[in-house]
């Protein structure tokens, strides 16, 4: 059962052309990252996952149906997105920000339910933040201000979750700390897990799959240890390195070159 | 408000105040006085107040920019040209065509505004906003100072209303367009989940599930209908719009559920307050309130970016 697929895609900005005629799937209740050099059209292909982004040709299926024809809010239900970098509203509280996750399930009639306050309570607890509930947002650290966003895309209470470089601008440690939370959410809670991320040996870790966006396409899709190959590196960010296992993990580890050095 | 139904070049009793309103006597010329303008004038002040204010909230949230004000939209300089225009051309000769022409004009620039921020691939971009604002604004100042500069006897009434004022004017000449702030008043308060949603951000509302063209579409219609009724009750009234806002949200909340009736009250509140001020200062003369908010408001405005600066520093 796939969460998303992708038929026929083709996204593009203004005239350029940034993903071609692609056929893609994300399989449900598996963690799957999204690698490529900068400029390679992930987080475009992300955003278009989560309905951000208009195809100019080709559909986006979420659970089945085309994401453009479903209603915002039924979407907003079923899958939650984080952006990179979100900026928060100046003085906005920790707890208000994660509130705000609840929007998808409240009307005009239906104002605040004692749901809603379960799952903000329960979204603060899991990601450490319970503590810093009545603090605003602006006053946090990088990794603190990361984990009450991603507090936020939980109090949605989707089955899916996608983020986009939910590690920018954090030291390894917090990054650490975001990656754990989210295999976690991912092996308690089934969650499909969509993110963006840089640093490859962090994505072979904790991806159960691994997606290589390159010209424009899908260049490779699979398990990291199938995929993450010296030639793909080669290939995909134009870096000479070499690709030993993981002495504690087994995990694919690359050790990149610099231009000196080949062997 | 009852001691603005009391101020005035004329300073009448509260008890005439009362019983204008219990035992009208049409002989009273208190009685007269408090029911026949002064009656509106307090109300006008309240309306428009607390109009400004709520249209300054929309504003802030619409662009995400803390420094906008619903003059951004072009909406005071696109009322101003209509009036100039129009008394140029035609002779005004009721007040209620002066209203209508004012609502006009700002309605027309407001939309304009709203077009150009919307064209072009893509959403909408705040920004866009912001610079087609200060274009038209630019515009429209223009065309009006030609105009004036071309005909001058319209100078007079026309600097006034710049100026921004709480002139007594009839209620019965004045209430269609109160009306229609009431309603759009309410309509705001209504919104107030929707836009602390639009608050989080572009992607952050549409992920949320925020059906954003439509919000945003309401919202500009709001703050059209909201700063375009005051500025044809009032004139130009700076300041409240942008400064009110920041007051509420520093002293109560920025949750706009609290913010916006927060802010209609102090709008409202502040707005009163600066006209009784005007009445009075130079008795038995008027100064225009729109002078008095721009004094009470500069200081304020100041203190404001120096402690934002101090804090970002």
């Amino acid at each position: 059962m796939n969460a998303i697929t992708s038929q026929d895609l083709t996204l593009s900005y203004q005239d350029s052309v940034i993903i071609d005629q692609l056929d893609v799937s994300v399989p449900k209740g598996k963690v799957t990252v999204l690698i490529g050099g900068n400029g390679s059209g992930k987080s475009t292909l992300l955003k278009s996952f989560a309905r951000l982004l208009k195809p100019q040709q080709g559909i986006v299926l979420l659970n089945g149906a085309d994401i453009q024809r479903k209603a915002t809010a039924t979407v907003a239900r079923e899958l939650a997105i984080l952006p990179q970098t979100p900026v928060a509203p100046e003085g906005i509280s920790v707890r208000q920000l994660v509130a705000l996750g609840r929007y998808p399930y409240q009307s005009w009639l239906q104002q605040w339910s004692d749901e809603d306050e379960a799952m903000v309570n329960r979204a603060l607890a899991c990601t450490g933040t319970l503590e810093l509930a009545d603090r605003p947002v602006d006053a946090l650290s990088g990794g603190q201000r990361q984990r009450a966003w991603i507090a936020m895309t939980l109090a949605q209470g989707t089955e899916t979750v996608v983020l986009d470089e939910p590690t920018t601008f954090l030291d390894l440690a917090h990054q650490m700390e975001v990656l754990e939370l989210l295999r976690e959410l991912n092996q308690k809670e089934q969650k499909t897990i969509i993110m963006v991320l840089h640093d490859l040996n962090l994505a072979c870790r904790y991806a159960d799959q691994i997606l290589v966006v390159h010209e424009q396409t899908v260049y490779a899709q699979g398990v990291p240890k199938d995929i993450l190959t010296e030639d793909l590196v080669k290939t995909v960010f134009d870096l000479n390195c070499r690709i030993i296992p993981d002495p504690f993990f087994d995990t694919p580890l690359c050790i990149p070159f610099g231009r000196e050095r080949t062997e | 408000m009852l001691l603005s139904l009391m101020t005035g070049a004329r300073w009448i009793p509260l008890s005439d105040v009362i019983t204008a309103f219990i035992q009208p006597d049409t002989m009273n010329i208190n009685h007269i006085l408090v029911s026949s303008t002064r009656l509106s004038r307090t109300l006008m002040a309240v309306v428009v107040g607390a109009s400004l204010a709520v249209a300054g909230v929309l504003m802030q949230a619409l662009t995400r920019n803390p420094l906008a004000s619903p003059g951004l939209f072009g909406i005071n300089a696109g009322a101003a040209f209509f009036i100039i225009l129009f008394s140029t051309l035609f002779t005004l000769t009721s007040l209620q065509a002066w209203l209508g022409c004012a609502f006009l004009g700002a309605a027309l620039a407001g939309s304009l505004v709203w077009l150009i921020g919307n064209m072009g691939q893509g959403r909408m971009n705040p920004l866009r906003i912001v610079l087609a604002g200060a274009a038209m604004t630019a515009l429209f100042s223009a065309f009006s100072q030609a105009l004036l500069v071309v005909s001058q006897e319209g100078l007079d009434t026309v600097l006034f209303w710049l100026a921004g004022s709480l002139t007594e004017r009839s209620l019965a000449l004045v209430w269609p367009l109160m009306l229609l702030s009431v309603l759009a008043l309410a309509l705001a308060l209504l919104c107030a989940r929707q836009v602390n949603v639009l608050n989080a951000g572009e992607e952050i509302a549409i992920g949320l599930g925020q059906r954003l063209g439509l919000i945003r579409l309401l919202l500009g219609i709001l703050i059209i209908v909201l700063a375009g009724s005051a500025v044809a009750l009032a004139g130009s009234i700076g300041f409240i719009g942008l400064i009110v806002p920041h007051m509420v949200r520093k002293g109560l909340a920025i949750d706009h559920r609290w913010l916006l009736p927060g802010v209609a009250l102090a709008g409202a509140t502040l707005l009163l307050l600066a006209d009784l001020v005007s009445r009075v200062v130079i008795l038995p003369q008027e100064v225009p309130v729109g002078v008095m908010t721009a004094l009470l408001g500069a200081p304020f405005f100041i203190l404001l970016a120096r402690r934002r600066g101090v804090r970002y520093a």
